[in-house]
Protein backbone atom coordinates (compact mmCIF):
# COMPACT_ATOMS: atom_id res chain seq x y z
CA UNK A 1 0.00 0.00 0.00
CA UNK A 2 1.20 3.59 -1.08
CA UNK A 3 1.35 6.00 1.34
CA UNK A 4 -0.21 8.85 -0.70
CA UNK A 5 0.37 11.47 1.85
CA UNK A 6 4.42 10.80 1.88
CA UNK A 7 4.13 11.32 -1.39
CA UNK A 8 2.43 14.44 -1.97
CA UNK A 9 4.83 15.76 0.83
CA UNK A 10 7.45 14.55 -1.19
CA UNK A 11 6.25 15.78 -4.73
CA UNK A 12 6.09 19.40 -2.47
CA UNK A 13 9.35 19.19 -1.21
CA UNK A 14 10.69 18.22 -5.04
CA UNK A 15 8.69 21.59 -5.79
CA UNK A 16 10.14 23.43 -3.66
CA UNK A 17 13.38 22.49 -4.55
CA UNK A 18 12.85 23.23 -8.67
CA UNK A 19 11.99 26.55 -7.23
CA UNK A 20 14.93 27.09 -5.49
CA UNK A 21 17.15 25.71 -8.20
CA UNK A 22 15.07 27.91 -11.02
CA UNK A 23 16.14 31.27 -8.62
CA UNK A 24 20.33 29.97 -8.45
CA UNK A 25 19.74 29.36 -12.55
CA UNK A 26 18.32 32.84 -12.91
CA UNK A 27 20.91 34.41 -10.84
CA UNK A 28 23.48 32.11 -12.83
CA UNK A 29 22.55 33.12 -16.23
CA UNK A 30 22.74 36.79 -14.90
CA UNK A 31 26.22 36.60 -13.64
CA UNK A 32 26.91 35.09 -16.78
CA UNK A 33 25.13 37.50 -18.75
CA UNK A 34 27.68 40.36 -16.83
CA UNK A 35 30.83 38.51 -18.12
CA UNK A 36 29.80 38.14 -21.38
CA UNK A 37 29.22 41.41 -21.70
CA UNK A 38 32.89 42.98 -19.62
CA UNK A 39 34.65 40.33 -22.05
CA UNK A 40 33.13 41.92 -25.14
CA UNK A 41 34.36 44.89 -23.30
CA UNK A 42 37.73 44.06 -22.50
CA UNK A 43 38.40 42.09 -25.91
CA UNK A 44 37.60 45.58 -27.78
CA UNK A 45 39.86 46.87 -25.69
CA UNK A 46 42.34 44.69 -26.08
CA UNK A 47 42.07 45.14 -30.15
CA UNK A 48 42.16 48.73 -29.91
CA UNK A 49 45.14 49.35 -27.25
CA UNK A 50 46.48 46.35 -29.86
CA UNK A 51 45.98 48.57 -33.07
CA UNK A 52 47.18 51.77 -30.90
CA UNK A 53 50.37 50.19 -30.07
CA UNK A 54 50.71 48.58 -33.82
CA UNK A 55 50.65 52.37 -35.28
CA UNK A 56 53.12 53.51 -32.05
CA UNK A 57 55.53 50.67 -33.45
CA UNK A 58 55.03 51.62 -37.18
CA UNK A 59 55.94 55.51 -36.57
CA UNK A 60 59.40 56.18 -37.47
CA UNK A 61 59.46 59.18 -35.26
CA UNK A 62 60.07 58.86 -31.59
CA UNK A 63 57.45 57.41 -29.11
CA UNK A 64 56.54 59.76 -26.36
CA UNK A 65 54.80 60.38 -23.18
CA UNK A 66 52.20 58.02 -21.83
CA UNK A 67 52.54 55.70 -25.05
CA UNK A 68 56.50 55.53 -24.95
CA UNK A 69 55.57 54.03 -21.06
CA UNK A 70 52.76 51.99 -21.79
CA UNK A 71 54.43 50.33 -24.89
CA UNK A 72 57.81 50.29 -22.81
CA UNK A 73 55.70 48.26 -19.85
CA UNK A 74 54.17 45.91 -22.32
CA UNK A 75 57.98 45.03 -23.44
CA UNK A 76 58.97 44.91 -20.06
CA UNK A 77 56.36 42.29 -19.65
CA UNK A 78 57.75 40.06 -21.96
CA UNK A 79 55.75 41.12 -24.76
CA UNK A 80 57.54 42.32 -28.78
CA UNK A 81 55.50 45.99 -29.35
CA UNK A 82 57.57 46.16 -32.79
CA UNK A 83 55.57 45.19 -36.23
CA UNK A 84 57.50 42.22 -37.47
CA UNK A 85 56.45 40.21 -33.87
CA UNK A 86 53.78 42.22 -32.38
CA UNK A 87 51.97 41.24 -29.78
CA UNK A 88 53.82 37.86 -29.50
CA UNK A 89 55.81 36.11 -26.60
CA UNK A 90 59.25 37.78 -26.03
CA UNK A 91 62.08 35.28 -26.24
CA UNK A 92 64.84 37.34 -25.35
CA UNK A 93 65.80 40.92 -26.57
CA UNK A 94 64.58 42.28 -29.40
CA UNK A 95 65.94 44.49 -31.79
CA UNK A 96 63.04 46.04 -33.69
CA UNK A 97 61.36 46.45 -30.59
CA UNK A 98 63.76 48.25 -28.98
CA UNK A 99 64.50 50.96 -32.11
CA UNK A 100 61.09 51.52 -31.14
CA UNK A 101 61.72 52.00 -28.00
CA UNK A 102 64.60 54.13 -29.27
CA UNK A 103 66.76 52.08 -26.91
CA UNK A 104 68.87 50.26 -29.28
CA UNK B 1 68.92 9.63 -76.98
CA UNK B 2 72.62 8.33 -77.57
CA UNK B 3 75.16 10.21 -76.02
CA UNK B 4 79.45 9.42 -74.22
CA UNK B 5 81.02 12.07 -71.83
CA UNK B 6 83.67 11.96 -69.71
CA UNK B 7 82.87 11.27 -66.46
CA UNK B 8 84.08 14.02 -64.42
CA UNK B 9 81.83 16.46 -66.42
CA UNK B 10 79.10 14.00 -65.50
CA UNK B 11 79.59 14.39 -62.47
CA UNK B 12 80.14 17.84 -61.67
CA UNK B 13 77.21 18.98 -63.59
CA UNK B 14 74.98 16.50 -61.80
CA UNK B 15 76.95 17.78 -58.45
CA UNK B 16 75.80 20.77 -59.21
CA UNK B 17 71.80 20.36 -60.13
CA UNK B 18 71.87 18.00 -57.07
CA UNK B 19 71.67 21.16 -54.56
CA UNK B 20 68.10 21.43 -55.84
CA UNK B 21 66.87 17.56 -55.03
CA UNK B 22 65.04 17.26 -52.47
CA UNK B 23 65.44 15.01 -49.50
CA UNK B 24 62.19 14.59 -49.10
CA UNK B 25 59.29 14.91 -51.27
CA UNK B 26 55.72 13.53 -52.34
CA UNK B 27 56.06 14.28 -56.30
CA UNK B 28 58.48 11.38 -56.97
CA UNK B 29 59.87 12.72 -60.18
CA UNK B 30 61.21 15.96 -58.12
CA UNK B 31 63.87 12.98 -57.18
CA UNK B 32 64.81 13.00 -60.67
CA UNK B 33 67.03 15.30 -63.07
CA UNK B 34 65.90 15.97 -66.35
CA UNK B 35 68.39 15.23 -68.72
CA UNK B 36 68.30 16.91 -72.31
CA UNK B 37 70.23 16.28 -74.99
CA UNK B 38 70.26 18.54 -77.97
CA UNK B 39 72.04 18.18 -81.35
CA UNK B 40 74.82 20.95 -80.19
CA UNK B 41 74.41 20.38 -75.93
CA UNK B 42 73.16 18.61 -73.14
CA UNK B 43 70.76 20.65 -70.37
CA UNK B 44 70.48 18.95 -66.89
CA UNK B 45 67.65 20.28 -64.48
CA UNK B 46 66.42 19.84 -61.41
CA UNK B 47 63.84 21.75 -59.63
CA UNK B 48 62.25 21.14 -56.02
CA UNK B 49 59.84 23.82 -56.96
CA UNK B 50 61.28 26.00 -54.40
CA UNK B 51 64.91 26.01 -55.80
CA UNK B 52 65.62 25.29 -59.43
CA UNK B 53 69.34 24.90 -61.27
CA UNK B 54 69.92 24.52 -64.96
CA UNK B 55 73.42 23.84 -66.10
CA UNK B 56 74.46 23.16 -69.67
CA UNK B 57 77.59 21.22 -70.89
CA UNK B 58 78.97 21.72 -74.64
CA UNK B 59 81.48 19.55 -76.14
CA UNK B 60 84.93 20.78 -76.10
CA UNK B 61 87.92 21.32 -78.28
CA UNK B 62 89.97 19.40 -76.53
CA UNK B 63 91.91 16.53 -78.48
CA UNK B 64 90.28 13.90 -76.24
CA UNK B 65 86.82 13.74 -76.79
CA UNK B 66 84.59 15.24 -73.68
CA UNK B 67 81.00 14.72 -75.20
CA UNK B 68 80.05 12.78 -77.95
CA UNK B 69 76.16 13.72 -79.17
CA UNK B 70 74.90 10.46 -81.27
CA UNK B 71 71.22 10.77 -80.79
CA UNK B 72 68.94 13.57 -79.30
CA UNK B 73 66.44 13.16 -77.07
CA UNK B 74 65.29 13.33 -73.28
CA UNK B 75 65.10 11.65 -69.83
CA UNK B 76 64.35 11.80 -65.96
CA UNK B 77 66.50 10.12 -63.76
CA UNK B 78 66.85 9.87 -60.17
CA UNK B 79 69.24 12.24 -59.42
CA UNK B 80 71.56 10.70 -56.18
CA UNK B 81 71.69 7.01 -57.80
CA UNK B 82 72.78 8.38 -60.95
CA UNK B 83 75.05 10.73 -59.14
CA UNK B 84 76.37 7.91 -57.06
CA UNK B 85 76.78 5.72 -59.91
CA UNK B 86 78.77 7.81 -62.70
CA UNK B 87 80.90 8.79 -59.11
CA UNK B 88 81.43 4.80 -59.18
CA UNK B 89 82.05 4.36 -62.67
CA UNK B 90 85.33 2.46 -63.61
CA UNK B 91 86.49 4.01 -66.97
CA UNK B 92 86.72 7.46 -67.50
CA UNK B 93 84.65 7.99 -70.55
CA UNK B 94 80.85 7.17 -69.65
CA UNK B 95 78.25 6.05 -72.75
CA UNK B 96 74.40 6.69 -71.78
CA UNK B 97 71.89 4.80 -74.34
CA UNK B 98 68.25 5.41 -73.67
CA UNK B 99 64.91 3.70 -75.23
CA UNK B 100 61.88 4.73 -74.26
CA UNK B 101 62.18 5.07 -70.61
CA UNK B 102 64.85 3.13 -69.56
CA UNK B 103 68.76 3.90 -69.48
CA UNK B 104 71.43 1.86 -70.06
CA UNK B 105 74.71 3.45 -68.42
CA UNK B 106 78.08 1.79 -69.76
CA UNK B 107 81.66 2.59 -68.45
CA UNK B 108 84.53 -0.19 -69.02
CA UNK B 109 83.01 -3.23 -67.56
CA UNK B 110 79.94 -1.99 -65.65
CA UNK B 111 76.57 -1.99 -67.27
CA UNK B 112 73.26 -0.34 -65.17
CA UNK B 113 69.96 -0.01 -66.55
CA UNK B 114 67.92 2.32 -65.12
CA UNK B 115 64.38 3.12 -64.98
CA UNK B 116 63.59 6.55 -65.67
CA UNK B 117 60.14 8.68 -65.34
CA UNK B 118 58.81 10.47 -67.95
CA UNK B 119 60.15 13.77 -69.29
CA UNK B 120 56.40 15.63 -69.73
CA UNK B 121 55.51 15.29 -65.90
CA UNK B 122 58.98 17.74 -64.57
CA UNK B 123 58.22 20.63 -63.52
CA UNK B 124 58.62 23.59 -65.83
CA UNK B 125 61.30 26.10 -64.25
CA UNK B 126 59.86 29.43 -63.77
CA UNK B 127 60.22 32.27 -66.24
CA UNK B 128 62.02 35.22 -65.60
CA UNK B 129 61.98 37.87 -67.44
CA UNK B 130 65.51 39.05 -67.79
CA UNK B 131 65.21 42.70 -67.72
CA UNK B 132 66.00 43.76 -64.39
CA UNK B 133 69.30 42.87 -63.67
CA UNK B 134 73.34 43.26 -61.85
CA UNK B 135 76.46 42.40 -62.71
CA UNK B 136 79.08 41.28 -60.31
CA UNK B 137 81.96 39.00 -60.09
CA UNK B 138 80.93 35.79 -57.97
CA UNK B 139 83.47 35.98 -55.58
CA UNK B 140 81.86 39.36 -54.40
CA UNK B 141 78.05 37.80 -54.41
CA UNK B 142 80.05 34.50 -52.59
CA UNK B 143 81.00 37.64 -49.61
CA UNK B 144 77.26 39.22 -49.66
CA UNK B 145 76.16 36.06 -48.69
CA UNK B 146 78.88 34.55 -46.10
CA UNK B 147 78.35 37.88 -44.36
CA UNK B 148 74.47 37.87 -44.29
CA UNK B 149 72.97 34.83 -44.44
CA UNK B 150 74.32 33.00 -41.02
CA UNK B 151 71.92 35.77 -39.40
CA UNK B 152 68.29 35.13 -40.71
CA UNK B 153 65.65 33.93 -38.58
CA UNK B 154 64.93 29.76 -38.78
CA UNK B 155 61.62 30.06 -37.36
CA UNK B 156 59.01 29.91 -40.25
CA UNK B 157 57.05 32.23 -37.50
CA UNK B 158 57.78 35.10 -39.38
CA UNK B 159 58.64 34.51 -42.87
CA UNK B 160 60.42 38.08 -44.11
CA UNK B 161 63.25 37.29 -41.11
CA UNK B 162 64.11 34.20 -42.87
CA UNK B 163 65.03 35.56 -45.66
CA UNK B 164 68.19 38.23 -46.18
CA UNK B 165 66.69 41.58 -47.71
CA UNK B 166 68.35 42.29 -51.25
CA UNK B 167 68.05 46.16 -51.59
CA UNK B 168 69.99 47.94 -54.68
CA UNK B 169 69.19 51.77 -54.26
CA UNK B 170 71.94 53.20 -56.95
CA UNK B 171 74.84 52.41 -57.11
CA UNK B 172 74.66 50.78 -53.99
CA UNK B 173 73.36 46.83 -53.14
CA UNK B 174 72.89 45.67 -49.95
CA UNK B 175 72.42 42.92 -48.45
CA UNK B 176 70.48 42.51 -44.80
CA UNK B 177 69.77 39.72 -42.85
CA UNK B 178 68.45 39.71 -38.68
CA UNK B 179 66.62 37.08 -36.52
CA UNK B 180 65.87 40.22 -34.80
CA UNK B 181 68.44 39.48 -31.98
CA UNK B 182 71.31 40.51 -33.89
CA UNK B 183 71.21 42.31 -37.82
CA UNK B 184 74.33 41.66 -40.20
CA UNK B 185 74.59 43.81 -43.32
CA UNK B 186 77.29 44.20 -46.31
CA UNK B 187 77.05 46.13 -49.36
CA UNK B 188 78.82 47.16 -52.60
CA UNK B 189 78.58 48.70 -55.52
CA UNK B 190 77.30 47.17 -58.36
CA UNK B 191 76.73 47.33 -61.73
CA UNK B 192 73.87 47.97 -63.61
CA UNK B 193 72.21 47.23 -67.13
CA UNK B 194 69.71 49.63 -66.69
CA UNK B 195 69.13 52.39 -64.39
CA UNK B 196 66.49 51.65 -61.52
CA UNK B 197 65.32 53.80 -59.11
CA UNK B 198 64.96 50.85 -56.50
CA UNK B 199 64.86 47.52 -56.26
CA UNK B 200 64.25 45.13 -53.68
CA UNK B 201 63.82 41.52 -52.83
CA UNK B 202 63.89 39.34 -50.09
CA UNK B 203 65.34 36.02 -50.62
CA UNK B 204 65.00 32.70 -48.62
CA UNK B 205 68.25 32.23 -46.34
CA UNK B 206 68.28 28.45 -47.15
CA UNK B 207 68.24 29.06 -51.40
CA UNK B 208 71.32 31.35 -50.61
CA UNK B 209 73.39 29.02 -48.75
CA UNK B 210 72.64 26.44 -51.51
CA UNK B 211 73.93 29.11 -54.36
CA UNK B 212 77.18 29.87 -51.89
CA UNK B 213 77.60 25.75 -52.65
CA UNK B 214 78.22 26.58 -56.30
CA UNK B 215 79.25 29.62 -57.16
CA UNK B 216 82.56 29.34 -58.53
CA UNK B 217 85.17 31.41 -56.10
CA UNK B 218 86.57 33.45 -59.16
CA UNK B 219 86.12 37.05 -60.68
CA UNK B 220 83.84 35.58 -63.43
CA UNK B 221 80.54 37.86 -63.65
CA UNK B 222 77.40 36.51 -62.61
CA UNK B 223 74.33 38.31 -63.52
CA UNK B 224 71.21 38.68 -60.76
CA UNK B 225 67.63 39.30 -62.12
CA UNK B 226 64.80 39.70 -59.99
CA UNK B 227 61.42 39.43 -61.23
CA UNK B 228 58.05 39.18 -59.05
CA UNK B 229 58.30 36.56 -57.19
CA UNK B 230 61.52 34.43 -58.69
CA UNK B 231 65.03 35.19 -58.33
CA UNK B 232 67.40 34.54 -61.20
CA UNK B 233 71.47 33.91 -60.93
CA UNK B 234 73.31 33.09 -64.02
CA UNK B 235 77.07 32.06 -63.80
CA UNK B 236 78.96 29.86 -66.40
CA UNK B 237 76.57 27.58 -67.93
CA UNK B 238 74.51 27.62 -64.96
CA UNK B 239 71.22 29.18 -64.14
CA UNK B 240 70.28 29.19 -60.69
CA UNK B 241 66.46 29.85 -60.00
CA UNK B 242 64.76 30.70 -56.22
CA UNK B 243 61.52 32.03 -55.27
CA UNK B 244 61.32 35.27 -53.25
CA UNK B 245 59.58 35.11 -50.10
CA UNK B 246 56.53 38.06 -50.00
CA UNK B 247 56.07 40.89 -47.21
CA UNK B 248 57.91 43.64 -46.48
CA UNK B 249 60.91 43.53 -44.70
CA UNK B 250 60.99 45.40 -41.37
CA UNK B 251 62.35 49.15 -41.37
CA UNK B 252 65.88 49.23 -39.80
CA UNK B 253 66.80 52.78 -40.41
CA UNK B 254 67.76 53.39 -36.82
CA UNK B 255 68.82 49.91 -35.56
CA UNK B 256 72.60 50.98 -35.71
CA UNK B 257 74.15 52.92 -33.50
CA UNK B 258 75.93 55.98 -34.53
CA UNK B 259 77.85 56.74 -30.99
CA UNK B 260 79.79 54.35 -28.52
CA UNK B 261 81.38 54.50 -25.26
CA UNK B 262 83.77 51.44 -25.71
CA UNK B 263 85.74 50.60 -28.32
CA UNK B 264 88.27 47.23 -28.79
CA UNK B 265 90.23 45.66 -31.40
CA UNK B 266 91.25 42.34 -31.54
CA UNK B 267 92.28 39.42 -33.60
CA UNK B 268 89.48 37.92 -34.73
CA UNK B 269 91.16 34.05 -34.90
CA UNK B 270 92.47 34.94 -31.33
CA UNK B 271 89.14 36.12 -30.20
CA UNK B 272 87.27 33.18 -31.47
CA UNK B 273 89.26 30.98 -29.68
CA UNK B 274 88.77 32.63 -26.50
CA UNK B 275 85.28 32.65 -26.86
CA UNK B 276 85.04 28.86 -27.93
CA UNK B 277 86.87 28.04 -24.95
CA UNK B 278 84.25 29.75 -22.90
CA UNK B 279 81.61 28.66 -24.47
CA UNK B 280 82.43 24.97 -23.60
CA UNK B 281 80.99 25.47 -20.32
CA UNK B 282 77.68 28.09 -21.75
CA UNK B 283 76.35 25.13 -23.69
CA UNK B 284 74.07 24.05 -20.97
CA UNK B 285 72.72 27.76 -20.10
CA UNK B 286 69.91 28.47 -23.08
CA UNK B 287 71.11 31.45 -24.81
CA UNK B 288 74.57 29.98 -24.76
CA UNK B 289 75.75 33.38 -22.49
CA UNK B 290 79.04 34.51 -21.81
CA UNK B 291 80.39 37.39 -20.00
CA UNK B 292 83.01 39.98 -20.89
CA UNK B 293 84.49 42.55 -18.63
CA UNK B 294 86.11 45.20 -20.41
CA UNK B 295 89.06 46.64 -18.83
CA UNK B 296 91.47 49.05 -20.02
CA UNK B 297 94.31 46.73 -18.66
CA UNK B 298 92.69 43.53 -20.30
CA UNK B 299 89.68 41.73 -21.40
CA UNK B 300 87.99 38.81 -19.55
CA UNK B 301 85.75 36.40 -21.09
CA UNK B 302 83.81 34.23 -18.40
CA UNK B 303 80.92 31.30 -18.44
CA UNK B 304 79.34 30.01 -15.50
CA UNK B 305 77.33 26.92 -15.94
CA UNK B 306 75.78 26.72 -12.24
CA UNK B 307 76.12 22.11 -12.41
CA UNK B 308 79.57 22.02 -14.27
CA UNK B 309 81.64 24.83 -13.31
CA UNK B 310 83.00 28.21 -14.73
CA UNK B 311 85.91 29.28 -16.91
CA UNK B 312 87.46 32.58 -16.51
CA UNK B 313 90.21 33.63 -19.53
CA UNK B 314 92.00 37.32 -20.33
CA UNK B 315 92.83 38.82 -23.29
CA UNK B 316 95.01 41.59 -24.52
CA UNK B 317 92.95 43.41 -26.81
CA UNK B 318 95.00 44.95 -29.65
CA UNK B 319 93.57 48.53 -28.75
CA UNK B 320 91.38 49.74 -26.32
CA UNK B 321 89.41 53.11 -26.15
CA UNK B 322 86.69 54.77 -23.67
CA UNK B 323 85.22 53.46 -20.67
CA UNK B 324 85.44 50.19 -18.27
CA UNK B 325 82.25 47.83 -19.26
CA UNK B 326 80.60 44.49 -17.95
CA UNK B 327 78.58 42.60 -21.16
CA UNK B 328 76.66 39.15 -21.67
CA UNK B 329 75.81 38.18 -24.67
CA UNK B 330 74.84 34.79 -26.69
CA UNK B 331 78.64 32.98 -27.34
CA UNK B 332 77.21 31.83 -31.07
CA UNK B 333 76.14 35.14 -32.32
CA UNK B 334 79.57 36.49 -31.33
CA UNK B 335 81.34 33.44 -33.52
CA UNK B 336 78.88 33.59 -35.84
CA UNK B 337 79.76 37.28 -36.57
CA UNK B 338 83.83 36.93 -35.88
CA UNK B 339 83.56 33.90 -38.50
CA UNK B 340 82.31 36.40 -41.04
CA UNK B 341 85.06 38.46 -40.54
CA UNK B 342 87.83 36.21 -40.10
CA UNK B 343 90.19 37.91 -42.58
CA UNK B 344 89.78 41.47 -41.22
CA UNK B 345 91.13 42.91 -38.02
CA UNK B 346 88.24 43.53 -35.80
CA UNK B 347 86.85 47.05 -34.47
CA UNK B 348 83.95 46.08 -31.49
CA UNK B 349 82.28 49.21 -30.26
CA UNK B 350 79.77 49.13 -27.57
CA UNK B 351 77.34 52.06 -26.05
CA UNK B 352 75.95 50.02 -22.48
CA UNK B 353 75.26 46.25 -21.29
CA UNK B 354 71.60 46.73 -22.51
CA UNK B 355 72.20 48.67 -25.91
CA UNK B 356 73.46 46.73 -29.60
CA UNK B 357 77.20 46.50 -30.33
CA UNK B 358 78.65 46.15 -33.39
CA UNK B 359 81.81 43.96 -34.91
CA UNK B 360 83.54 45.77 -38.26
CA UNK B 361 87.10 45.63 -40.17
CA UNK B 362 88.74 48.40 -38.48
CA UNK B 363 88.91 50.76 -41.39
CA UNK B 364 85.82 50.26 -42.97
CA UNK B 365 81.75 50.10 -42.32
CA UNK B 366 81.01 47.11 -44.43
CA UNK B 367 80.36 44.49 -43.46
CA UNK B 368 78.98 45.28 -39.92
CA UNK B 369 77.62 42.84 -37.70
CA UNK B 370 75.15 43.54 -34.58
CA UNK B 371 74.21 41.40 -31.77
CA UNK B 372 72.25 42.67 -28.98
CA UNK B 373 73.31 41.95 -25.50
CA UNK B 374 71.78 38.82 -22.95
CA UNK B 375 70.22 40.94 -19.69
CA UNK B 376 72.06 39.86 -16.84
CA UNK B 377 70.18 37.65 -14.65
CA UNK B 378 71.14 34.74 -11.74
CA UNK B 379 72.50 32.38 -14.20
CA UNK B 380 74.84 34.66 -16.20
ZN1 LIG C 1 60.04 42.70 -31.21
Amino acid sequence: MIDKQAMLRQIEQLQDRIGEFYQELGELKLLISDLIEENGQLALENVKLRERARLYAEEKTPIQGEAARYLGQLYEDGFHICNVNYGSLRKGECLFCLQSLQRV
Amino acid sequence: MRIVILKSLLSQALQTISKAIPTRTTKPILYGVYLEVFATHIQLTAYDQEIGIQTIVHPTDDPEPTLQIEQTGSIVLHAKYLLDIVRKLPHKLVRIDVTDLTATIRSGSATYTLNGMDPREYPHLPSVTEEMSLSMPSNVLISLIEQTAFATATSEIRPTLTGVLFSFVEPQLRFIASDSHRLSIHSIYAETKYSYDKLEAIIPGKSLNELLKILPDSEEFTDIYIADNQLLVTFGATKFYSRLIEGQYPDISRIIPTTWRTAIEVDPKQFTESIERAALLARENENQVIRLYLRRTHIEVTSNSPDIGKVTETIDPISFEGDDLQIACNAKFLLDALKALNNYQVRIEFTSPGSAFILKPTNSDRPLHLILPVRFGPNT
